[in-house]
C-alpha cells in the first residue's frame, strides 16, 4: 500500500484523541464522576448525567500495542503473576495500573469511580475488572447479556433493558447525580449520527480498487469506543467517508493495483498496522474489510446498518447490544461474512486466530471451513495475538497469506472466480 | 496427534465414564451437560439421565476431532470435552445442555451441532443462560424462572415426556443425599480416614452415574473409611477446576499431606450448597443459584470467594494451598494472583501447578514440585 501523507481525517482523529484523553484526565482530577467500561458498554448512558466521563480500558490498551509498547506492558503484569495466557489487553490494561500509566502514551487512565464490564464482550473481561475492584475497592457492575445463538430474543432484550436502568440507578447514587433521559437521548441520537457515517465510509470499500483498507478502519475506529454519544462522533466520520469518496474520484487509491481483495476476522493486530498493511500492498493485496470494524450500529447477523427510528433509546441501545467484537454464535457470524463477501467482492479470508481472544477465534476453524468449502471462497487461519507482539510470527503468517493468494490465483487461472 | 491414554499412562487414568455411560445408554436417554452446574434434577426427575461431560480425559483416546474444529489454545477440559462430543463416544448422547460460562464453551454448542449434523446425528440442543449479574445491584429471578420454565418446555417436546412435580421432589431429595454424603466423605479425607484419592474417584464417578448409584458408591466409600488414627499430618486445602491427576495425589499424600478441605470446581463448589428438597423447580434453581459456593466461573460470586477460600483454610487449620491452574483457563488465573498473595499474607504458603491437555507427560515435574511443597510446610 502506497504511504500516504496524514489526511485531514487523520489529523482530525489525532486532534480529537488527545483532545479526548485530556478532558477525560481533568475532569476526572476536578471531581468528575469517572466509569471504566467494556466496549460493549452503552456509554451514551453517562451522558445522560451532568458530570460523569467514562474510559475504556481495551482501547487504551489497543493504543498502548499501536505504539509498540504493548508487550512491555504485558511483562509489568507478567511480572506480578498474571499469566501470559491472559488476553494481552487485559494484561496491558493491568502493568499499566502497576505504576499509574508512567509509560503509556495518555498518561493511563485517571482511576474509576465505577466498573462496567459486559460478559457478552466476553466473561474474561469481567474478571479482569474484578481485579480494579479487589485492588482499588471500586464497585463492579456486571451487564449480563445473554449471548446470541440465534437473533436477540424478546425475554434477552427486557433482561438487557432491565440492567440498562439498574445500571443508571447505580449511577444515580453512587455519584449523586440525577439522569437525564433527554440528554441520553440526545446522546444516541449523536452515536446513531456517527454510524451512519461510519456505515458510508466503509461501503466505500464495494469500489473496486477500493479507496480504503481495512487497517483504515482500524485506526479510525478509536473514537467509536472513546466519544460514543458525542457529535464528534458523525464530524469525523463524515470527514473520514468524504475523504474516501474524494479519493474514487481522483483515482487515488491505497493499492493501486489491487488484484486481491481480501477480508479480516479478528481483532485488528495493533502492533502490525504499518508493516503488515506495507507487505500486503507489496503484494497487490488489500484487506478491504474486517468483521470487526464492520459490526458497529448491527445487529447479530449482518453488518448492514440497523435502522433506528430515533424513538426508543433504551430499545436501540439493547437491541444493538451484541455490536461490538461480533460476540454472537457461528452461524450468525457466518451469515454476515457470507453477504459481505458477495457485497465487497472479496476473493479470500483471513481468519486472524487471536491466542488473547476466545471469543473472537473459538469457532474459526469450523468458520473457515465453511467459508471455503460452502462458499468456495478461499481462507486461511493465521496465528496473531491482536496486542502481544511476542505471539505473533511475521514470516508464518506471512507464508500462509502467500499462499492464500497463489490459491486465489490459480482459481482465477482455471476460471473458478 | 498426542495419544493420551496410550500403554501405561491410560493405567493411570481414573475415569470409567465410558464404560458406565455404555451401559447407563441402554437404559435410559442421555443428556450429556456442561458445564459444571447442570439442573441435574430436572433432567433426572424427567426420566433422563444427565451426565455432566467433565473429566473426560480418561475416556478419550486423543484429541484428534477436537483439533480440527478447536485451537490448541482452549484449555484442556474444553478441548477433552469437544473430543468426546464430536467422536464415537458422543454417539451416547440423546441431548446436549449447555450454560453459559467461559468464552470457550460459549463457542462449542454450535461447534457440536454442526458436526453432529453432518454426521447425521440430529440431537436435541437445550440450553439455558444462567444470569450473571450482581444480586445487590440487579434482580434476576424472574429471568432464571423463566429460563427454568422454558427448558422444561423444550425437554417435554424433546422427549415427549411430561413434567412432574412429585418426580422433581423425589429426585432433589436424592440430590440432598448425594451431596450430603460427599460432604461427609470429605470430612473423613479431612481426618485422614479417607484418601484423597478415593474420594476424587468415587465422587467424580457421579458425574456420569444415576444418583442413586452414586450414593450406593458414596456409602461404600463411607464404610470402607479407616477408623484409626491418621498419619498424615500436614494439612493442605486444595484449589482449582479439577483435582490433580491421581498420580499428583498419591504423591501428595504419600509425603504426608492430608487434604483437609477442598476448593475443587468439580469437588467441593459442586456440592458444598445444598438446597432442602423442593418440588417446585423455580424456588429450587433460585435458591440453588443464588447461593452456590463461589466459583471462578459464576461471576456473580466473586465477591464472596476470598472470605470463602479463607474461612475454609483457617476452619481447617491448612497450612498450605495448593492451586490446580488448567492451563488457558481465564476464570481461574485472574484469581490466582490475588488468592496467592491474600493467603501468603496470613503466612499460609501455597504451590501453583498447571495442568493441560498434555499434563501426563508432564506429571514427574509436578510430583517433585509438590514433595518439595510438603518439605516447605
Ligand atoms: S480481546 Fe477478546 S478476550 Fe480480550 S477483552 Fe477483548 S473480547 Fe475479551
Ligand atoms: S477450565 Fe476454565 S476455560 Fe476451561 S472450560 Fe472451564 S471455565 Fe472454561
Amino acid at each position: 500500500m502506497s504511504t500516504r501523507e496524514k489526511t485531514s481525517a487523520g489529523k482530525h482523529l489525532t486532534n480529537i484523541l488527545t483532545k479526548g484523553y485530556m478532558d477525560l484526565h481533568q475532569k476526572a482530577a476536578g471531581g468528575s464522576f469517572c466509569v471504566w467500561i467494556a466496549i460493549n458498554v452503552p456509554a451514551e448512558i453517562f451522558a445522560g448525567f451532568e458530570n460523569v466521563v467514562y474510559a475504556v480500558p481495551e482501547s487504551h490498551s489497543a493504543m498502548c500495542a499501536g505504539k509498540g509498547i504493548g508487550a512491555a506492558m504485558c511483562e509489568k503484569a507478567e511480572n506480578i503473576g498474571y499469566s501470559m495466557d491472559l488476553c494481552s489487553y487485559a494484561r496491558i490494561d493491568i502493568g499499566n495500573a502497576t505504576d499509574g500509566g508512567k509509560d503509556s502514551p495518555t498518561f493511563g487512565l485517571p482511576k474509576p469511580d465505577l466498573l462496567v464490564s459486559n460478559n457478552n464482550n466476553c466473561s474474561l473481561l469481567t474478571k479482569w475488572f474484578d481485579v480494579h475492584h479487589r485492588e482499588w475497592n471500586v464497585p463492579h457492575f456486571i451487564m449480563d447479556i445473554p449471548f446470541c445463538y440465534e437473533p436477540q430474543k424478546a425475554k434477552d432484550h427486557t433482561y438487557i433493558i432491565q440492567q440498562i436502568r439498574d445500571l443508571i440507578g447505580l449511577v444515580e447514587t453512587l455519584s449523586g447525580q440525577s439522569f437525564d433521559v433527554d440528554r441520553y437521548t440526545e446522546a444516541v441520537h449523536f452515536s446513531w449520527e456517527g454510524i451512519r457515517q461510519w456505515k458510508r465510509f466503509l461501503d466505500m470499500a464495494r469500489h473496486t480498487p477500493s479507496p480504503i483498507t481495512a487497517f483504515d478502519s482500524f485506526v479510525h475506529m478509536a473514537p467509536f469506543l472513546t466519544q460514543r454519544g458525542k457529535p464528534v462522533l458523525s464530524q469525523h466520520f463524515s470527514l473520514l467517508a468524504d475523504e474516501a469518496e474524494k479519493r474514487i474520484a481522483d483515482s487515488d487509491f491505497p493499492v493501486p493495483n489491487e488484484t486481491y481483495r481480501l477480508f479480516w476476522d479478528n481483532i485488528a493486530p495493533w502492533h502490525q498496522l504499518r508493516s503488515m498493511s506495507k507487505r500486503l500492498g507489496q503484494l497487490n493485496a488489500n484487506i478491504v474489510g474486517a468483521s470487526y470494524t464492520s459490526c458497529m450500529g448491527t445487529v447479530e447477523g449482518s453488518f448492514g446498518l440497523y435502522e433506528w427510528d430515533e424513538k426508543d433509546p433504551f430499545d436501540y441501545v439493547a437491541r444493538t447490544m451484541n455490536a461490538y467484537m461480533c460476540p454472537h454464535g457461528m452461524e450468525l457470524r457466518h451469515a454476515a461474512m457470507k453477504q459481505v463477501i458477495e457485497d465487497l467482492t472479496i476473493d479470500g479470508v483471513i481468519f486472524a486466530s487471536n491466542r488473547s481472544c476466545k471469543p473472537y477465534s473459538i469457532t474459526q476453524m469450523d468458520q473457515q471451513k465453511q467459508i471455503s468449502e460452502q462458499l468456495g471462497v478461499p481462507a486461511i487461519l493465521i496465528e496473531v495475538d491482536h496486542a502481544d507482539v511476542r505471539k505473533y510470527n511475521e514470516e508464518n503468517a506471512f507464508v500462509r497469506i502467500e499462499a492464500l493468494l497463489e490459491t486465489i490465483e490459480s482459481r482465477r487461472n482455471k476460471g473458478h472466480i | 496427534m498426542e495419544n493420551l491414554l496410550s500403554g501405561e499412562k491410560r493405567q493411570m487414568l481414573t475415569s470409567t465414564m465410558v464404560a458406565e455411560l455404555i451401559q447407563q445408554a441402554k437404559e435410559k436417554q442421555v443428556v450429556g451437560c456442561f458445564p459444571l452446574y447442570p439442573p441435574v434434577e430436572l433432567f433426572s426427575s424427567m426420566g433422563l439421565l444427565p451426565v455432566v461431560l467433565w473429566n473426560l480425559k480418561g475416556s478419550i483416546v486423543n484429541l484428534e476431532t477436537s483439533d480440527k474444529h478447536i485451537q490448541q489454545y482452549a484449555c484442556g477440559i474444553a478441548r477433552e470435552l469437544a473430543q468426546f462430543a464430536m467422536s464415537d463416544t458422543g454417539e451416547m448422547l440423546d441431548a446436549i445442555f449447555s450454560y453459559n460460562a467461559c468464552d470457550t464453551l460459549r463457542n462449542l454448542p454450535e461447534i457440536f451441532d454442526r458436526s453432529n449434523t453432518l454426521a447425521g446425528r440430529n440431537i436435541p440442543m437445550f440450553r439455558m443462560h444462567l444470569p450473571q449479574v450482581d444480586r445487590s445491584q440487579c434482580n434476576p429471578e424472574e429471568y432464571l424462572e423463566n429460563e427454568v420454565v422454558l427448558l422444561i418446555h423444550k425437554i417435554e417436546e424433546a422427549f415427549n415426556t411430561k413434567f412432574s412435580k412429585e418426580l422433581f421432589y423425589q429426585m432433589s431429595k436424592k440430590y440432598f443425599i448425594m451431596r450430603k454424603l460427599c460432604c461427609e466423605s470429605e470430612k473423613l479425607v479431612a481426618k485422614g480416614l479417607l484418601t484423597f484419592e478415593s474420594f476424587c474417584r468415587v465422587v467424580l464417578s457421579g458425574y456420569a452415574l444415576p444418583v442413586e448409584t452414586h450414593i450406593n458408591h458414596l456409602k461404600t466409600l463411607i464404610d470402607s473409611a479407616k477408623t484409626d488414627q491418621c498419619s498424615m499430618e500436614k494439612k493442605v486445602v486444595i484449589s482449582g477446576i479439577m483435582p490433580p491427576p491421581p498420580p499428583v495425589i498419591q504423591a501428595l499424600e504419600n509425603k504426608n499431606m492430608r487434604v483437609v478441605a477442598n476448593d475443587i470446581a468439580s469437588l467441593s463448589r459442586s456440592y458444598a450448597y445444598n438446597p432442602e428438597p423442593n418440588d417446585d423447580p423455580i424456588a429450587f434453581y433460585s435458591d440453588l443459584y443464588a447461593r452456590r459456593f463461589p466459583c471462578t466461573t459464576l461471576l456473580y460470586t466473586s465477591d464472596a470467594r476470598k472470605d470463602a477460600v479463607l474461612d475454609m483454610v483457617s476452619e481447617s487449620g491448612a497450612q498450605g494451598v495448593i492451586f490446580c491452574g488448567e492451563k488457558f483457563c481465564e476464570h481461574e488465573y485472574f484469581e490466582f494472583p490475588y488468592m496467592k498473595k491474600q493467603l501468603n499474607e496470613r503466612n499460609i504458603s501455597t504451590l501453583f501447578l498447571e495442568f493441560s491437555a498434555d499434563d501426563m507427560d508432564h506429571i514427574e515435574a509436578h510430583i517433585t514440585r509438590v514433595e518439595a511443597f510438603s518439605e516447605m510446610i
